[in-house]
Parts: structure tokens; C-alpha cells; sequence
């Protein structure tokens, strides 16, 4: 006979499916079918292998990069004639006199040998600042997918008015929101990576990780949310782990060892420290009490963690660069310090330094000390703001010549710290203590923006003028898995009123050829996402063609929409 | 206790499918507009007061004959947020020879737009008015990456086809922009879908100088350090 009152225990199963019924209200039927397709997917997750490390970054370019000078038509390309005959003071010259601020000319192999590319449509160049990331090109390291952007359901300037749209084109944060969810005909749940640790954390991380898949250095992010809530973010500064205030650097004013939590100093910070930890190590009945508790926990231990892993990669120090007392600078700050024209003997060199880098610097310190902190699949996050170029943004005219701006300094930012990444990341492949099984292609970084910015300028001053919100846009990938030297996508005939750009505008904002998933679902794919898993991580995947399908008809927009060219890693 | 069971079940089978119905089937409408309203007439706060408050049946909107380009298109519809269902006979709505609605409340103020009379900090506020009764009614601020189509927004490329603002008005240039006091377009910078930036570049009609003319608005939505300019 049953006992009423024997307590039942739920096992994960268990608990999945209920709260997978429990959530199936009237209202919510299509999000709790999504949902439940993914609870489907954790419990049928069965990788069990671990060992091999991988990590992904997505840097996220806020307020949205004007890419149509990141990366322009280069001589011969069939765009160019466009470009130079309506982008107006924002076209950049292929040439000038004096030949300082020359875009970088690149060819993109695959449109190369692509009998079905337009003549000269291999020929791009990149803006006259990212010098280092044409050799990055030039040496398979970096590649580039042109015109992605949101989309409902493929889309085209034909379709435009007839088909569901992203909602809020155009807006910033609605832009960011669905870059990062490639959910957008949905209320937010959650992001593309939150929903690749739901899969992944289970297999690969646990028992040996000691945080969270998910590391944020840009603060709470959209794109790490976790659907199932299994898998925090966990933010990390540019200085390391975020500690509690009030005991001084690295608790130097409470612990003699800061890596020992209990190395209490005798005095009122040490005592305060003491007694607030085992205030934190008390249980509660109360679910908001004993949650909070769990949280400041977590947090201390992985303070812990992220330091032995800053502590381990601060060991590698640099062969040449040498602080204002003699000392070396640990390899990873010194490249990042030499590579943006620091002189490593500055007291403030590393304060110097642009946000981005900083930010590269603490995941190439995770990565390096990554034995540390015991994930096999790490997701990071990163961002880079300060890309609204309305004003400022920088140009050229006969009159007034090469005229840098705001775009020049994002580019130059960018180019030192891609470069610095990229050195780090090959010189520890070769670092005999931290680099172990290390290989250069067990990182993959690829860029996201809000949106493209419109093609036209909005003025005639190369000084002042800038550009607008659009759509479509260019980002670039990098690694060593990354099918560097190729231009994957469709880059725009950049026609501002053509067959390319929303109807009813004249400024050149681009419908997008290829959708936010058919660019991420690579990355998935590559941190082994199954294939049967990948519509589970992004759901909206089946509307557009296969990413890894190619061999189109570039005449015509049906057959351009159903060949994704988006293949653009290695060995997935 | 079974029959009870599947009586139960069956009836909780039959509600999900017309719920599924209703959500998933072929739509029959003609027009958006919501075909009764159940409140009173939803007007701008600033408006004058209704003649009557009590709930009142809408008429049906026309159907819209505007061509597919000016057709408003609502996405906020994805997140169920239906526009607000308006009494199109209430004063405040006067509808036009064309089909277009008149909301007259909000076009009465955008008649002191650009008045050299004012401070022209108040044309950027009127703006942000027209804006934010757009927004109250469509749930969303206009999809709009220029100033065009917000002007388009504002004079009936909606689904109730309303006009905030009138056509003729003298703001509105040759080229379907609004201006300001010194013949410049206003720049329209969203920011979200509840948050429209309006700029005015000021005597100098040169946007990014010190004298453009805009209210700062604390940013809610989001993260606001997304924006941070600062963020070198």
C-alpha cells in the first residue's frame, strides 16, 4: 500500500519534465514547446567524452560598426564603382596622395576559385587602421561573412514589405537583444551561448569545472542567458574576479594569502571577513535566504579559481617588456602593452590600455591558466561600444583629403587588440608549461554588431559627417580553425537604391543574405553541438537553407538565400 | 473516477485546440483593428476629455488601400502586444477624405512646432509627445531608422492609419522630413523600442557641435553601458 506521506524524490528527469508541464499554460505554447525541445535535447545529450578544451568568444561591437568600411569592394571588385559613386565623403580611396591612409587590399580565396563569383568579386580591402588583420587574413587566420544580420524567415528587398520582420529594425538595444537571442520573432528567454551551455555543461564540464561555462567581461549579457537556468554567467573585470569591497586588493587588508580563504589577519578586516563568510556558510530554510547565500558562495569560490588561473598565466612572463621597476611584465599584458605602442615602462601602461584589450587580456589569462578552472568548454563574452557613428565618423574629400574620425580610432583599437589576441593565442600553443595540449585552433573568436550602418553618408563634410542605422552587416571570425583568407556570404552589390536595400530608402541599408544563426550554428557545431541538437539551440535554423550548403546562382536572390555559404570552420 | 478522468481530459484536449486554433489559424481579418474596444476612447493624456466614457463599440477601420510600401506593420504583434483598441468616434479622432484618422489632440500641439515664439527645447519636447502617443497606441515607437519613415509613421503608414501630425504641416520639407526651426531634419536615433532619441543640430545646423539641441532621457531599457561611448 502507498505511504502518503513517504517523500518522493525527483530526479533530474523528473524534474525537467514537470516543470516542462507545470509551464505549459495557455499563453505560452509556442515558447514551451521551444522549451521543451531543448529539455528534450539535454536529456538526450550523450557526449560524454571530455578532455580537449575549446573556447568561443563573440565580441560584440555596440552601437553598431559602420562594416562597410571595415571591409569595402576592392580594385576590380564589381561593387567598387558603387561604393566610390554614392558612399560620398565616407568612401575611403583605394589610393591617395601619400599613401598613408590606403585601405588594405585583401583576395578572398574562396570567391576566387568560385566559378560562379562575379569577376574581381574576390578582391576586397580593409579599412587603412587594421593592417594587422589583413596579415591575419593573408595568413588563413581570419576570415570575414558578409551582409548577416536578424531575420524571421529569409528575406528579401522583394519580400520586405510582405514578410515578418525583425521587430524594432533599426533600434539599438531590440538589434543587440536579438543578435544575441537569434530568437527575434520571440520574447526574450534567452541567448544563443546560454542555450549551447545548457547542452554542453552537463557533459563537458562537470564534476572537473570549477565555474561557470559562461564568463561575461562586458557585465550580464543577453547572449549568455541560460534557458534552463543551469548555467550562470559569471562576470569577470578586466582586473580578474570581482571581489568583495571593503578588504583591499586581493584582500590584502584581511588574509595574509589571498588564495586561502581563511589566512585571516588579526585585525577588525580580517575578523569582519571571518565572520562574514561563516555568516554566508549558514543554511536556511527560507529559499531567497539560502539562494542569496549560495550565490555570495559561489562567488567566493570562484574568485579563488579565477585567481590561481591569473596567478598561473601571470608566471609567463615577456621577454622584452619591462615595467618602471625592472621587472617583467607577464607575457600576456606585455604583448597587448607593445602591441598598442605602450611603452612598457610606463607606470600606467596597463591602465593605458583600451578596454577591449584589457578585456582580451583576462580571457587569454583564463584560456592560459584554463587547467585551473577545469572546463573543457568555456563561452566568452566580450564587447567593444562606442561605434554610433553619426557624427565624426571620419572620411575623405578632394578638398579636405584623408580625414580620420571616430571609425579610425575604433579600427586602430580593434586591429591591436585582434593582433595582440592572436599572438597570445599562437604563442601559447608553443608554451611549454601552460600551453600542454594547447593547440592554436581550440579558440574560435567571432564578432557580432547591432546592425550595419547606411551606405550613404548623412552630410557632405568628411569632418563631421557620419552614418546612420541599417541593417545587414560584415563581422569577421578567428582562429585557428577558421577557414581563414575567405569572404564567406554575399557582399552587397551596394547599390543604395538597388535590389540589395530596404525599399523606400535611398541611404543603403542592406537586407540581410544570411541570417544570425546561419552564422552562429558553426560555432555550435564546432564546440559539438550534434547535429540532430543544432535546430534545439537555434529554432528558427530550419527556416533558412543548410549554413554549410554553397553553389549558387548569383543572379538570382532565391537561389543566393537557399546556398548559405557559411562553412566557414574547419573540421565540423 | 475514470469517466471522471477522461472527461476531464477531454475537455482540457478540446480548449487546447481552439486555443491552438485561434492561435495558429488562418486569420480572417482584412485589417488589423481591433473589431470592438472595451474601455473608453484611448487618447492622449494631454487630450481633451471625452465625451462619453462609457464602453462604447468601435467601428471597423476601412481597409487599408494604401499601397503594400505604406502599410504599417506592427511587430510587437510577435509578442502578443496587440495596438490599443481605440473609439474612432470620440472628438478627438477626426477622419479624413483620404481614409487617414486625425488625432487632433496630438496635432494641435505640433502646431507650435518650430513657433520661433518658444524655446526650441519644446519642439524637441513636442516631438517626444507625437513619439510617445504613437508608442501608447502601437505599443512600439515608429520602425524607423530615418526621419522619413518616422514622418511616414506619423501621418497614417500605421494600421489605424492615423495621422499625429497633419501632412501639410509647414515642418514637413518637400522630401517628407521633419524640420526644424532652421531647415534642418530633425535626427530621429532609436535607441529602443520605447526610446527615441530626437536631436536638433541647432543654430549652427550642424549635428555634433555644442549647440544641438536634444533631452537627455534616462536609458531603461537594456544595458545601458552598451552605449557608453565612453567605453574605449
Amino acid at each position: 500500500m502507498r505511504n502518503k506521506n513517504k517523500k518522493i524524490e525527483m530526479s533530474r528527469r523528473g524534474f525537467l519534465a514537470r516543470s516542462a508541464c507545470a509551464s505549459m499554460g495557455v499563453g505560452g505554447v509556442v515558447n514551451t514547446l521551444a522549451h521543451m525541445r531543448l529539455m528534450e535535447g539535454a536529456l538526450a545529450n550523450t557526449v560524454t567524452s571530455i578532455g580537449d578544451y575549446k573556447a568561443a568568444i563573440v565580441l560584440f561591437h555596440f552601437g553598431a560598426t559602420d562594416s562597410n568600411n571595415m571591409l569595402m569592394p576592392g580594385s576590380g571588385h564589381p561593387a567598387r564603382s558603387n561604393y566610390e559613386q554614392h558612399r560620398g565623403v565616407l568612401a575611403l580611396p583605394l589610393s591617395s596622395p601619400g599613401g598613408t591612409n590606403d585601405p588594405h587590399p585583401i583576395v578572398a580565396d574562396n570567391l576566387a576559385t568560385d566559378p560562379a563569383a562575379a569577376a574581381g568579386a574576390e578582391n576586397f580591402a580593409l579599412h587603412p587602421e587594421l593592417g594587422d588583420l589583413k596579415t591575419m587574413f593573408d595568413a588563413g587566420e581570419l576570415a570575414f561573412a558578409a551582409n548577416v544580420g536578424t531575420l524571421v524567415v529569409p528575406t528579401t528587398a522583394a519580400t520586405y514589405n510582405s514578410v515578418p520582420l525583425p521587430p524594432q529594425l533599426f533600434s539599438h538595444s531590440d538589434q543587440q537583444n536579438q543578435w544575441q537571442s537569434s530568437i527575434p520573432d520571440k520574447p526574450f528567454q534567452s541567448g544563443w551561448s546560454g542555450r549551447i551551455a545548457d547542452l554542453l555543461n552537463p557533459a563537458w564540464n562537470i564534476p572537473d569545472g570549477k565555474i561557470s561555462m559562461s564568463v561575461s567581461l562586458s557585465g550580464i549579457n543577453d547572449n549568455q542567458v541560460s534557458l534552463l537556468g543551469d548555467v550562470s554567467q559569471y562576470s569577470v573585470t578586466n582586473n580578474g574576479a570581482i571581489s568583495l569591497n571593503g578588504y583591499g586588493t586581493n584582500y590584502a587588508n584581511a588574509l595574509t594569502d589571498a588564495s586561502n580563504p581563511t589566512s585571516y589577519i588579526r585585525n577588525a578586516n580580517g575578523r569582519r571577513l571571518k565572520a562574514f563568510q561563516d555568516i554566508m556558510n549558514y543554511t536556511h530554510d527560507h529559499l531567497f535566504e539560502e539562494n542569496y547565500n549560495v550565490v555570495v558562495r559561489r562567488a567566493r569560490q570562484n574568485e579563488g579559481f579565477i585567481g590561481n588561473a591569473f596567478s598561473t598565466a601571470n608566471g609567463w612572463l615577456h621577454p622584452s617588456a619591462v615595467d618602471n621597476n625592472g621587472n617583467p611584465w607577464g607575457f600576456i599584458e606585455g604583448t597587448f602593452i607593445l602591441q598598442n605602442g605602450i611603452n612598457p615602462a610606463s607606470g600606467t601602461a596597463l591602465n593605458n590600455l583600451p578596454s577591449l584589450s584589457r578585456q582580451l587580456i583576462s580571457i587569454a589569462k583564463m584560456i592560459a591558466g584554463r587547467n585551473s578552472l577545469g572546463n573543457s568548454r568555456q563561452l566568452f563574452f566580450c564587447s567593444y561600444g562606442g561605434h554610433d557613428t553619426h557624427q565624426d565618423q571620419g572620411g575623405y574629400s578632394n578638398g579636405a583629403g584623408y580625414v580620420a574620425g571616430d571609425l579610425d580610432d575604433n579600427m586602430t583599437t580593434l586591429n591591436n587588440a585582434l593582433k595582440a589576441f592572436n599572438d597570445v593565442m599562437k604563442a601559447l600553443a608553443s608554451e611549454p608549461t601552460l600551453g600542454g595540449d594547447f593547440n592554436y585552433n581550440d579558440f574560435i573568436l567571432a564578432s557580432h554588431s547591432d546592425f550595419n550602418r547606411t551606405f550613404t553618408p548623412n552630410g557632405s563634410n568628411p569632418g563631421s559627417s557620419g552614418s546612420d542605422h541599417a541593417w545587414g552587416t560584415n563581422v569577421y571570425m578567428m582562429g585557428g580553425d577558421v577557414k581563414g583568407k575567405n569572404v564567406f556570404g554575399y557582399y552587397p552589390n551596394l547599390n543604395p537604391t538597388g535590389n540589395w536595400t530596404t525599399p523606400g530608402s535611398s541611404r543603403g541599408r542592406w537586407v540581410p543574405t544570411s541570417a544570425v544563426e546561419q552564422f552562429s550554428a558553426p560555432i555550435a557545431k564546432w564546440l559539438g553541438i550534434a547535429d540532430t541538437e543544432i535546430g534545439t539551440i537555434f529554432p528558427n535554423l530550419e527556416r533558412f537553407a543548410d549554413p554549410f550548403t554553397t553553389g549558387y546562382d548569383p543572379s538570382n536572390f532565391d537561389s543566393i538565400l537557399a546556398n548559405a555559404n557559411m562553412d566557414w570552420i574547419t573540421s565540423i | 473516477m475514470k469517466k471522471f478522468i477522461f472527461i476531464a481530459l477531454a475537455l482540457l484536449i478540446a480548449v487546447e485546440v481552439v486555443v491552438l486554433a485561434i492561435r495558429f489559424g488562418p486569420s480572417t481579418d482584412t485589417d488589423p483593428a481591433p473589431a470592438q474596444t472595451s474601455g473608453p476612447a484611448q487618447g492622449l493624456d494631454t487630450g481633451p476629455p471625452l465625451a462619453s466614457t462609457a464602453p462604447t463599440a468601435a467601428p471597423r477601420l476601412p481597409a487599408p488601400n494604401l499601397p503594400p510600401e505604406t502599410k504599417g506593420v506592427i511587430r510587437s504583434e510577435f509578442f502578443g502586444l496587440k495596438p490599443l483598441a481605440l473609439d474612432l468616434e470620440a472628438p478627438v479622432f477626426q477622419q479624413q477624405d483620404d481614409g487617414r484618422i486625425l488625432k487632433t489632440d496630438v496635432a494641435e500641439q505640433l502646431n507650435d512646432l518650430n513657433d520661433p515664439e518658444q524655446d526650441p527645447v519644446q519642439d524637441i519636447q513636442i516631438l517626444t509627445s507625437a513619439v510617445a502617443s504613437y508608442r501608447q497606441i502601437f505599443r512600439e515607437n515608429p520602425i524607423a531608422g530615418e526621419n522619413r519613415e518616422v514622418v511616414e509613421a506619423l501621418t497614417g503608414s500605421n494600421p489605424y492609419r492615423l495621422m499625429f501630425i497633419d501632412p501639410t504641416h509647414p515642418a514637413i520639407s518637400s522630401d517628407n522630413q521633419l524640420v526644424d526651426r532652421w531647415n534642418v531634419p530633425y535626427e530621429f536615433h532609436p535607441v529602443s523600442g520605447d526610446h527615441m532619441e530626437i536631436r536638433s543640430a541647432g543654430v549652427d545646423q550642424q549635428f555634433g557641435t555644442g549647440d544641438d539641441i536634444m533631452i537627455e532621457e534616462p536609458f531603461e531599457f537594456g544595458s545601458s553601458e552598451n552605449f557608453d561611448e565612453s567605453d574605449q
